[in-house]
């Protein structure tokens, strides 16, 4: 139990303006840099807060600049010492930091100037350490303070103004207050209470005030704007200003009555009613004061833990620009989501690793459109280098990565997507796909089985394929794997005007149980096929890819796709894995047969099969097609030869070009030779070799 | 639609300080840097939450570890001062976070909107998560109907810096409502922004006490 005869105060407690750590980190880097000397901070403090608030000590934004606070509040003087190690924030003296402060604020006292400028009663200190790479702030505030050899007595109880007062009285104090002219210190005065009417005069006044008033009706007494909330205690203010009176005046006048200046707007009107009336009895203190003998000093605030410790903030994520650019791009994201489409699901689109075969005219826009969507994993593969041609196109690239022969497109396009937004997560992959017909030669058999290891882990580390090459054949090893591996693929392929994107349907376990049985038949459904009956990239390829470079018509010597093209396929493919993902059945979302739909949407809509644009005519369909149970790439018996032969198997189809229409049982079934509407067409001037 | 010009918020504006300044409220009128005559009003105004300090929201993000800090701060700990029988302990429980309130004319709504950010003591902002989970149930309803439309985290049209919004692009709709309800005009600036704002303050904990009607 507190004994009831002393007086206690309400400690400050430090708060600190969103802003104020901007300004700081400002000053630091252009003002302080290395210097460890004090610098002026002005904090200030307020008496209108509502109950239950800590009596607060405020840092504003501007308080390392200011000169003055808003007519709302009182100044405090503050001193910031910033440290430029963590090792000097930890060894540095606390008692000497506090001891500087205690010295000054002593000497404010006894020489009188604290009567001159009263706010210096309100001083404090705060130390500091920034580490400014991580955007960690790490601060301790003292708000010095004197301990006497003895406590401030009462005279009685503290009372609220509601009590000792009348409510004419408490009106009149306020109005007194609202203006105290310009003389008077706002947060230290004079009140000479006249019957009904109160003035406020200037501290320093206060004996000359009291020696006057003595004999007559006049009341004099010490005044301050109490930052306090609570019904027994002032705020810490007047702990110095007791000090002060205690030493200067106290020989003369022991006894005191301090009113507690606290305003509170309710409804619109003003109450001062909270205040309080303390009267304390300071002869005791006379003898045990004396201005060549500081006394002990305390202040150190406590941190959140209760503990004599300092605080720390991380403010990462509200100064750190990639943290704010990861942010920004979130907000965008959840903008959309918010205001047009509250049930998508951005979070299965930023964590599904995509991983794009081709960093071509396609790779580049994929990857863009992709970050677009807030995707974090991207890795790119690519065996070519970044030719003249290609940057006019290719929009990761740019003229720089053409000169001394070109750098790899895998590594410029990761890299420039992290310039682009530094949180992605890109990589790169310099690979060559191998790819049926193409005969490997005893010298590059090791370098194939290495690759198609790598690719093979690459596949297994994604959820999401992108096939975006520039060949028929070079899309076969990935549609392979990613039906092995029951990962989603999308495919995008350019003609000169047309583009083709479509997604390959996702093999189930159901089905690789079934893979023993030739038996296993396939119902053609009448209505919309669903996602594990759709046919992949080859499915409706009657010839299986083989070296289709001598069979190719068109020159693939030149450019010959619109350069509007790419933009097109890779929008399209981009948008069609985001409709998947946002699908409830996503892989397996069935498409439509028909224009006419009847397809089960997801949240952006129904998932199409395939898209074939027309730029010539400006057409756009929709068509969907079962899988081709004789398919070269995704059918059940190319699958499980793969899954038993492994590698073994893959150089079969490589060094043969009939070995894969063996295996699938396509041979027995070739007609004729018709490529479909979309070549492969290559935009690079100089790929053919 | 109850829209206004910009010079009607402007003139609205300086109403709601004059009645500001006589009911004791803190409404203050700021100026941009660049362009002087775009004005925006600014109100500040603290809350106690009633709730131990979450030191986690303080200190480390997710991918840092919060033992480390700990540990670190630990490390800084003194000795206790000496017990002073002078003081009071600070012990109550709960943690304060003030808001800054900004009164910004909507350009593309021809309408007022009102933007706020909230920190801890410490100066850390709160995230749009922790405002979410201190706007009233009452309100969340509302806004998830639509009916405020959105609380989002947008840039300051002035300040360019990132802050929270109601969003204002049912402000002139239901400023319509209320206007054609209490029989005022649309260009009755006075009430304008009084009427608007004590529509969507409180969703976010801004009170316009009811005084304000009354003068
Ligand atoms: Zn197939």
């Amino acid at each position: 139990m507190a004994d009831p005869n002393i007086l206690q105060f309400a400690p400050f407690s430090s708060a600190v303006d969103a802003g104020f750590w901007h300004h700081f980190t400002q000053l630091k880097l252009d003002v302080l840099q290395l210097s460890e000397e004090p610098v002026s901070v002005y904090g200030s403090y307020v008496n209108t807060d509502p109950p239950g608030l800590p009596s607060r000590l405020c840092v504003e934004y501007d308080a390392l600049n200011r000169t003055e606070v808003s007519s709302k509040s009182y100044s405090a003087l503050g001193t910031l010492i910033n440290t430029n190690t963590v090792e000097e924030f930890r060894s540095r003296s606390k008692p000497d930091l506090l001891r500087t402060s205690a010295e000054q604020l002593w000497a404010a006292i006894t020489s009188g100037s604290a009567l001159e400028k009263p706010s210096v009663l309100a001083s404090f200190l705060m130390f500091t350490f920034a580490d400014l790479k991580k955007y960690h702030y790490y601060y301790w505030f003292a708000f010095p303070a004197f301990t006497l050899q003895k406590t401030f007595q009462l005279v009685r109880p503290p009372q609220s103004l509601a009590t000792a007062l009348s409510s004419q009285q408490i009106s009149s104090l306020l109005s007194a207050c609202a203006s105290p002219g310009s003389e008077v210190d706002p947060g230290f005065f004079t009140v000479v209470q006249s019957g009904t009417e109160y003035t406020l005069h200037p501290l320093k006044d206060y004996p000359q005030l009291r020696t006057a008033a003595q004999g007559t009706e006049k009341e004099i007494y010490l005044g301050f704007s109490d930052p306090s909330t609570l019904p027994q205690n002032p705020g810490w203010p007047l702990r110095n200003l007791l000090t002060l009176v205690a030493l200067k005046w106290s020989k003369e006048f022991p006894l005191h009555k301090i009113l507690c200046l606290r305003v509170r707007t309710k409804n619109g009107e003003k109450d001062g009613s909270y205040g309080l009336l303390v009267e304390v009895d300071l002869a005791g203190l006379v003898d045990c004061l004396s201005p060549t003998e500081m006394p002990p000093y305390l202040g150190w605030e406590k941190n959140e833990r209760g503990k004599m410790g300092p605080r720390m903030v991380n403010l990462s994520a509200n100064m750190d620009p990639t943290k704010l650019a990861s942010s920004a791009v979130d907000l965008n994201l959840k903008l959309m989501m918010w205001r047009v489409a509250p049930e998508l699901n951005l979070g299965i689109v930023r964590d599904t690793r995509c991983l794009l075969l081709g960093a071509g005219t396609l790779g580049c826009a994929v990857a863009r459109c992709l970050m677009g969507w807030g995707v974090r994993n991207i890795t790119l593969v690519d065996n070519g280098k970044v030719s003249y041609s290609n940057p006019v196109r290719q929009n990761l690239f740019t003229f720089d990565h053409c000169l001394n022969g070109g750098v790899h497109k895998a590594m410029a396009a990761a890299e420039a997507l992290k310039q682009i937004f530094p949180k992605v997560n890109s990589s790169g992959a310099v690979l060559s796909v191998p790819m049926p017909g193409h005969r490997v030669g005893e010298s590059m058999l090791e370098q194939v089985r290495e690759d198609v290891a790598t690719l093979e882990k690459l596949v297994e580390t994604h959820d999401a394929l992108f096939l975006l090459m520039d060949s028929r054949e070079s899309r076969w090893l990935p549609t392979l794997l990613g039906a092995a591996h029951k990962k989603l693929v999308l495919t995008a392929a350019l003609g000169f005007d047309s583009f083709l994107v479509m997604r390959h349907g996702v093999r189930t376990s159901h089905q690789d149980d079934d893979t023993t049985t030739d038996t296993h038949t396939h119902t053609i459904p009448r209505g919309p096929i669903p996602g594990d009956m759709l046919g992949c990239y080859f499915c409706n390829d009657v010839v299986a890819p083989g070296d289709s470079t001598q069979d190719r018509t068109l020159d693939q010597q030149c450019t010959v796709t619109r350069p509007g093209m790419s933009y097109l396929a890779a929008a399209h493919v981009t948008e069609l894995l985001v409709s998947i993902l946002q699908h409830p059945d996503k892989g397996l979302a069935e498409a439509a047969v028909s224009e006419h739909g009847g397809a089960s949407e997801g949240v952006l809509g129904p998932v199409p099969h395939s898209l074939r644009g027309f730029l010539g005519t400006h057409q756009l369909l929709t068509p969907a097609s079962t899988a081709f149970q004789q398919c070269p790439a995704c059918c059940d018996k190319v699958i499980s030869a793969y899954r038993g032969e492994g590698f073994e198997f893959l150089l079969k189809v490589f060094n043969s070009s009939t070995y894969l229409e063996e295996v699938s049982g396509l041979s027995s079934l070739q007609q004729c030779v018709d490529d479909s509407q979309i070549w492969e067409l290559s935009d690079e001037d100089d790929s053919g070799q | 639609m109850a829209c206004m010009t910009y010079e009607e918020f402007v003139a609205s504006c300086r109403v709601l300080l004059q009645v500001s300044k006589e009911l004791g409220d803190s409404w203050v009128m700021c100026h941009s840097a660049s362009d002087s005559s775009t004005i925006y009003l600014s109100k500040t105004q603290c809350f106690k939450a009633d709730m131990p300090t979450p030191i986690s929201e303080l200190t480390a993000e997710k991918s840092e570890s919060p033992d480390e800090i700990e540990k670190l701060i630990e490390d800084f700990t003194q000795e206790p001062e000496p017990p002073d029988p002078s003081s009071v302990s600070n012990s109550t429980p709960g943690y304060i976070i003030t808001y800054e309130y900004h009164i910004v004319y909507s350009l593309s709504h021809s309408v007022p909107a009102l933007y706020f950010n909230a920190w801890y003591a410490s100066g850390k902002l709160l995230t749009l998560q922790e405002i979410w989970e201190r706007v009233s149930n009452q309100f969340c309803e509302q806004i998830a109907d639509n009916k405020w439309n959105s609380l989002t985290q947008t840039e300051h049209p002035v300040l360019g810096r990132p802050f929270f919004q109601l969003h204002p692009c049912r402000t002139a709709e239901l400023m319509n409502i209320v206007c054609c309800e209490s029989e005022q005009t649309p260009k009755d600036v006075k009430k304008y922004l009084i009427s608007w704002l004590s529509m969507f303050g409180p969703v976010v904990g801004l009170e316009v006490p009811i005084t304000y009607y009354n003068k």
